[in-house]
């Protein structure tokens, strides 16, 4: 779980899904993934809860480079 | 002859005067680089067109520059349309510009032509090359100018799609002779100092000219070599650069560079939503067509068969049973009967009823021993005779034997 993209998880769970919705599954099998899939959701819902916005600006001050919080003209 | 002394006035008015009915210098045009400019609050334009050695002064009225269809710039070679005259006060004369051209645009085409040419060769615009853009960056890196507005449109694009992502803007110019250095230092400051997802490079609108920047080959190699997605975004739709033909993928424009780096958010929730919802409903489908699939086994002929050969052995069973009571029975019956003649039988075989008859037993004296032959009886001896209703005892007077 710990190596996983956010996208990589959302692909893993519509896999899941269509092999679900395939109905080709043992009943194991598909409990086991099932459980998978509800994993990478709470990992995305996490992560996306986790994500969190912000903007910084990188000016050339003479030889350095500084940063600053870039506030939009207007807001 | 010797003419009197001329005042100032007089001698620029008559240079002007030589300047105006020149054939040549009343319809010329100049070629030249653009310095000094300096558009006045009045909406007359000044500058100064220069090229190795020398100086041009020239001014454009507001009535002719708003036809201009560029914004002509420092360091821009254009063609100046006009006529030479002097502008009295100061003596000085100059080129009455009516209409500027950019010069040397089939130069920069043909350098365009060619590096596009050259990097194509390399594989610089191979797709196998091109880098797929990360889904849903956590970090973007922008290299821009600060101030312009590109910036302001890839972040307001951002932010208003998906709020949840950290926008690095490394400043940046965009034209002039420093820009491609600084748009370089812009990308690799993301490859090696501030880790991003993705990185957009970009600008606004301009002319060809300002927009060469992004022509520029060490732009191309440091979008070439970037191990980070790059997304140009220069200019408008139908402005190509080099940057465009490098980069990972193209944008259109600022705010489209905006809408292809991040999803949205609400679709991306939604998306979640749905795929949750799905997996459970098609498990719990999962688990109700194995409870069917089960209930029909059991029910099934095959699995029936069992339980049905032990009902019918129970039910024969039960007549099996029901045989051997009714045997039982007759058999019962006639043994009874067998009985019952039996007795009959024995009834009529016994002493008694023959004693019964009148006849009596002869029986040893004392004993219950019958005599049955002259043999047993010796003369003189004792016997007894029972009759049906008591005992005589006699004597032997004789025995007569045959």
């Amino acid at each position: 779980m710990k190596n996983i993209s956010f996208e990589e998880a959302m692909e893993r769970m519509e896999e899941i899904i269509k092999s679900l919705e395939g109905g080709e599954l043992e009943l194991d099998k598909s409990l086991e993934i099932f459980e998978e899939g509800i994993k990478m959701y709470r990992y995305c819902t996490k992560k996306l809860e986790e994500m969190e916005g912000r903007v910084k600006v990188i000016m050339q001050q003479e030889d350095a480079l500084e940063k600053f919080d870039f506030e939009l003209e207007g807001e | 002859m010797e003419l009197r002394a001329l005042s100032v006035s007089e001698v620029n008015s008559y240079i002007k005067k030589c300047l105006n009915t020149d054939p040549i210098l009343s319809g010329i045009t100049v070629q030249g680089e653009i310095t000094n400019y300096k558009p006045h609050s009045s909406g007359h334009v000044y500058f100064s067109l220069k090229d190795s050695c020398s100086r041009l002064r020239c001014i454009m009225f507001r009535d002719y520059a708003v036809r201009l269809s560029f914004a002509p710039a420092e360091g821009m070679k254009v063609l100046a349309k006009g006529s030479i005259s002097v502008y009295e006060r100061d003596g000085q004369y100059q080129l009455y510009v009516r209409e500027i051209s950019q010069d040397g645009l089939g130069e920069l085409y043909q350098a365009f032509e060619l590096l596009k040419k050259n990097l194509e060769k390399k594989g610089y615009f191979d797709d196998n090359k091109k880098k797929k853009l990360p889904f849903m960056p956590e970090r973007i890196g922008v290299v821009t100018s600060a101030k312009g507005a590109a910036v302001r449109d890839i972040i307001t694009t951002i932010k208003r799609r998906f709020d949840k992502t950290k926008i690095y803007v490394f400043n940046s110019l965009v034209q002039g002779d420093s820009a491609p250095e600084q748009i370089c230092g812009g990308i690799e400051y993301f490859n090696y100092k501030e880790p991003v997802d993705v990185i957009i490079i970009g600008r606004g609108g301009g002319s060809i000219e300002e927009l060469w920047a992004f022509n520029d080959e060490r732009v191309a190699q440091a979008i070439y070599r970037s191990h980070i997605p790059v997304v140009s975004a220069v200019g408008h739709q139908t402005d190509f650069t080099i940057a465009d033909f490098v980069a990972d993928m193209r944008a259109p424009t600022p705010t489209a560079a905006g809408e292809l780096v991040v999803p949205e958010l609400k679709q991306v929730s939604e998306r979640l939503d749905e795929a949750c919802h799905r997996m459970g409903a098609a498990v719990e489908r999962n688990i109700r067509l194995n409870r069917i699939k089960l209930k029909s086994i059991r029910d099934s002929y095959g699995f029936r068969q069992p339980c049905d050969r032990i009902l019918q052995l129970k039910q024969r069973l039960d007549e099996e049973q029901e045989r051997l009571k009714r045997a039982f029975a007759v058999y019962r019956h006639n043994v009874k009967m067998d009985l019952g003649k039996k007795v009959a039988k024995l009834d009529s075989l016994s002493p008694l009823s023959v004693l019964e008859r009148g006849y009596a037993v002869v029986m040893e004296a004392g004993s219950k021993k019958t005599v049955k032959s002259v043999m047993q009886v010796e003369k003189d001896s004792k016997l007894d005779l029972r009759f049906k209703d008591g005992v005589v005892n006699v004597g032997v007077l004789r025995v007569k034997r045959r």
